[in-house]
Parts: structure tokens; C-alpha cells; sequence
């Protein structure tokens, strides 16, 4: 597990429940929940990435189920 | 109580590798729901999140916003009646296209502490120019590549999803960071591809539709 | 032609004791202007001058020597009194050059002296202990392989959570035992020398007399939330204020 893979699956991790629990269809009023804590995880993307670093591919779903562990 | 996540095409029912998950059918559309969990959190959102993400990985899907539920199954289908000629019409907006996830933030550390609060508001307004000006020269290098590109809500970061055919999603990431990589005040993150979370409204177009 | 070279200023009249010596053992020097005192070392400029610099900016051994003697010559300040780091290199020509400097950015200068008067930098960086390997699948069927799968997606994504969670904690009860914190990109492991993966990389300004709270509240969190985490806590310090000194040049204050 390299230091780019750790930060760009933080990174993607919040970005995933950021959308999970803000995003998506809404439906009349049954839902409600305010998960509190969402952001506890994430200090920002300076305290995350490193400056020549870019998040490299963080795709999710079949392919981290098949392949490589995040 | 059933948990719903997802809207799909009926004629794409996906295989779902879950026991405990089923699909719902009414009319061209389906559903996929699964028990609803005793209480919430963000595990529990996140194993969700993971959930519509395995099955967007084959088909065309709405998610739906976690901890939405339906009494029932005739709810989840009678909600799927009620709600069909819409979310069909959004399927169609979304077909064969994928979310990115963008993040940008200024590269150097928040000014040490401000004199002043005068001080304090200058740097906030500083900051708050470089990211609106990010979000300008990103609208111009996504024009023609991406369908449409959202900002969402954020102070200390400028965060963007844009909805991109997924032919495009690695050839729109790379120029991403190239451009990221280009500025030295700037850092910027792309992750996904994700399921058009940002996208499944009517009104989520009012971005800039490019 | 010699070079001035400038490591940090400091309020004029202090006499440090024991100061370390510059780079190839120059000697160190306090040239006073303006009620402030610029630690200085005439260096050879045919090896320090501006064209040297230009010839050695992508040379990692020779800036790691330089930025070596440049951080002990300040931390040899900095165990005595305050001291503002100047970006690594400040070159002047001339000893009135230094004299034009202080004068120049005087009010820059004792506004940065005043801010980190009294107070010492120290690091603390976190690192995630390596996953232990994950099992390898046992499935009869795709959909029980795929089960299995999420499920092992699921226990990755809470023990993220966690680390997070503890990341943040630690950060926070850090900043409050501060005068002010920073969070640094984190370091690349060809520097910090380490395989894991580093997930906090802060560096906070402690006034010297909560020196004691500062580090127990450290120790708490190491012993605690990042233990049960699987984080692992190093501190360094205390340094000269690198990250905290407010002048024009304030990004790279020549940090090691």
C-alpha cells in the first residue's frame, strides 16, 4: 500500500459519503437523516495530498471488488 | 421497512451478488432495495454508497439518497408508478455517462493567523477569488468534454462533479490533474467514476450544461 | 567574492551562547540594524553564490547538507531566545546589504518576531501501521465471492473511518494545546524515512510555558484514539518557528 493510494482512497471515501448522504434522489419526506461526524474524517486536501501528487484513479464498485485492495 | 437504493431500467436487472438485496419491477423501471438498517451511520452509508456503486459498475442507476424507505414492497412500487415518467426521463439524461468528483484548494497554508479581522476577512476573500477563478478555468477546459458540470457547497474547497460519458471519465481525470499539476497555488483531487449522484434532479443541469 | 548568507533575525541586543557553525564550519555571526540582529556567515561565493544556488537547485545531496547547517545554526537560536527562519538561501553582497535587508523589512520582521514570541514549533506527523494482509476469498459460487468481497469492502472502509476519525482528534486536541497549528502536506517517504503511509503531518506553535501540557496531551492521544486506530505518532522539536513566522517569504523558510 503506497502513500498515494492511502490519501486518493481518503479523499474518495469522503467524496462517496459526502454524495451518499447529500445527494441522489430524494423522495417525499421520508428521509431524514442528518448523520452527524460526515466531515470528522477529512482535515482538507492539503493535510491529505502531497503538493506534486495527484489522486489517481479511485474507481470503486467491481473493479476494488475484483482487483486490488484500497 | 425496506431500504431503497437505487432506480434502474427494468430490462437491465443486475445481478446483484447480495442475498439479502432484491429488485423491484413496475412498468420500464426498477428498483433495488434491501432491508433498512436498524440505525444509521456512516458505515452503514458508506456500505450502501458500495452497494450502488457495484451495481452502477453494470447498468444505468438513480441512487437513491441514503436512508430513504418504503413501508414495504408495494410502497417501493407504487413510489416507482408514481415517480416513473420523471426518473425515467432523468435515466435517459444520464445514460452511459459517470460522475467525477473534483476538489480544489488553495496549495499554502491558510495564512498565519490574522492580525485582525480585518485581516482574517482579506484572506477569506483571497481565497474565496482564487477558487471562484478555479472554477472559471475549469468551466473552460470541461466545455465539449463533460455534459454537465455542478458546484457544490463549500468554503475552504471549490468542489465540482461534473457528469461525463464514460468513454471520457480517464481522458477528462488526466487533464484534470495536468492542470492541477500546472498550478502551484492549487491542488486539486479527481475521484470516481461515480454513480450520477449530483445529477438526478431536474434543476442539477443548472450548472453550466455544457 | 564572498556572500552574506542570512539564516533567521532575532531581537537585537540577545548574545546566544553556543552557536553551531555553518556550512563547511563557517563561523556565525549577529550583524545588529535596526533594533533587530541578522545571524550571518560570510560564506565563499565561488561554492554559495547566487550562480552556485542556480547550479545546485535540483541537487538533493547539496541542498540537504545546506538546509542541514542552515536549520542547526537556528535550533542553536532557538534553544535560547526567538528566532524568526529566513527562506533558505537570503544572500546579500555585502554586510551593509544585511543592514539594508533589516532595515527594508523591518516592520515585517518584528511583526514576525512578535508573533512567535515566546513560542517553539513542533512537529507531530502520524502514521497508519501497515494493513495486515486480507484473506484470501473462499467462495462456492460468484455471488458468495462477491459477498465475501463486500464485506471485506465494508471492514476497509470502518477501519478508515477510524483512522480518520483519530487523525482528526489528535489534530484538534493538538491545535487547542497551541497557539496555532498548520497541517503540511504529507511528506514524501524518501524523507520521512518511513514505509507507512503518513496521515497527519502538523506542525504546532506552543508557547514554552505550556511546553508540558502540550506533550501530555500527545502522549494521551498516542496511548489512546491513535493507538486503537492503528496510528502511530512521532513528534519533532522543538524547531524555530518555520511554519509560523509571518514574513513576505514565509513559504519555505529552509525547513530541513
Amino acid at each position: 500500500m503506497t502513500d498515494l493510494s492511502v490519501a486518493a482512497d481518503d479523499v474518495a471515501l469522503v467524496d462517496l459519503l459526502d454524495r451518499v448522504i447529500g445527494e441522489g434522489v430524494v423522495i417525499g419526506g421520508d428521509i431524514v437523516l442528518s448523520i452527524a461526524g460526515v466531515d470528522l474524517v477529512y482535515l482538507g486536501l492539503r493535510a491529505v495530498l502531497a503538493p506534486a501528487h495527484v489522486a489517481g484513479p479511485s474507481a470503486i464498485g467491481a473493479d476494488a471488488l475484483a482487483g486490488e485492495a484500497l | 421497512m425496506i431500504t431503497l437504493y437505487a432506480v434502474t431500467w427494468r430490462a437491465d436487472t443486475p445481478d446483484l451478488g447480495e442475498d439479502e438485496l432484491g429488485v423491484l419491477a413496475d412498468g420500464d423501471l426498477a428498483m433495488v432495495v434491501g432491508p433498512a438498517p436498524a440505525t444509521t451511520s456512516r458505515e452503514d452509508a458508506l456500505a450502501h454508497g458500495r452497494i450502488v456503486e457495484e451495481v452502477a459498475s453494470a447498468v444505468d442507476v438513480l441512487p437513491i439518497r441514503y436512508g430513504t424507505t418504503a413501508t414495504d414492497t408495494d410502497e417501493a412500487r407504487s413510489l416507482l408508478r408514481e415517480h416513473g415518467p420523471a426518473w425515467a426521463a432523468r435515466l435517459q439524461k444520464v445514460e452511459g455517462c459517470a460522475e467525477l468528483a473534483i476538489r480544489v484548494a488553495p496549495s499554502a497554508a491558510d495564512e498565519v493567523r490574522a492580525a485582525s479581522g480585518a485581516e482574517h476577512l482579506a484572506q477569506l476573500v483571497s481565497r474565496s477569488r482564487l477558487l471562484n477563478a478555479a472554477e472559471s478555468e475549469l468551466g473552460d477546459l470541461l466545455t465539449g468534454r463533460c455534459r454537465v458540470v455542478r458546484r457544490l457547497a463549500g468554503h475552504e474547497e471549490l468542489k465540482l462533479s461534473c457528469l461525463v460519458e464514460r468513454a471520457q471519465v480517464e481522458p477528462v481525470r488526466s487533464e484534470l490533474e495536468e492542470w492541477g499539476a500546472s498550478r502551484d497555488d492549487l491542488m486539486i483531487s479527481v475521484t470516481g467514476p461515480w454513480a450520477p449522484y449530483s445529477f438526478v434532479a431536474d434543476g442539477q443541469d443548472a450548472g453550466v450544461a455544457l | 567574492m564572498n556572500v552574506h548568507y542570512v539564516y533567521g533575525v532575532l531581537p537585537g541586543g540577545q548574545h546566544p551562547p553556543d552557536l553551531a557553525p555553518g556550512p563547511d564550519g563557517a563561523e556565525v555571526q549577529l550583524v545588529e540594524g535596526q533594533g533587530l540582529a541578522a545571524a550571518v556567515s560570510e560564506l565563499p561565493g565561488d561554492r554559495y553564490g547566487e550562480q552556485e544556488f542556480r547550479t545546485h537547485a535540483e541537487d538533493p545531496v547539496w541542498l540537504q547538507e545546506l538546509a542541514s547547517a542552515h536549520h542547526r545554526v537556528l535550533a542553536s537560536i532557538a534553544l535560547h531566545g526567538d528566532v524568526v527562519p529566513l527562506r533558505m538561501p537570503t544572500l546579500c553582497r555585502t554586510r551593509q546589504g544585511v543592514l539594508e535587508l533589516l532595515d527594508a523589512r523591518g516592520d515585517a520582521l518584528r511583526q514576525a518576531i512578535a508573533s512567535v514570541s515566546g513560542r517553539v514549533e513542533w512537529g507531530v506527523k502520524l502514521y497508519a501501521e501497515p494493513r495486515p494482509a486480507e484473506q484470501q476469498v473462499q467462495a462456492a459460487s460468484g455471488r458468495d465471492y462477491l459477498g465475501q468481497r463486500m464485506a471485506q469492502g465494508r471492514a476497509r472502509d470502518e477501519k478508515r473511518l477510524r483512522r480518520g476519525d483519530a487523525v482528526r482528534a489528535c489534530h484538534d486536541a493538538l491545535a487547542s494545546a497551541a497557539d496555532h497549528a498548520v497541517v503540511n502536506p504529507p511528506q514524501d517517504p524518501a524523507l520521512s524515512g518511513r514505509r507507512e503511509p503518513m496521515v497527519l503531518n502538523g506542525a504546532y506553535l506552543v508557547a514554552r510555558e505550556r511546553e508540558s501540557d502540550f506533550l501530555a496531551v500527545l502522549d494521551a492521544q498516542a496511548a489512546g484514539p491513535c493507538r486503537e486506530a492503528g496510528v502511530v505518532a512521532e513528534i519533532t522539536g522543538p524547531w524555530p518557528p518555520y511554519n509560523f513566522s509571518v514574513t513576505e517569504d514565509r513559504e519555505s523558510a529552509g525547513r530541513p
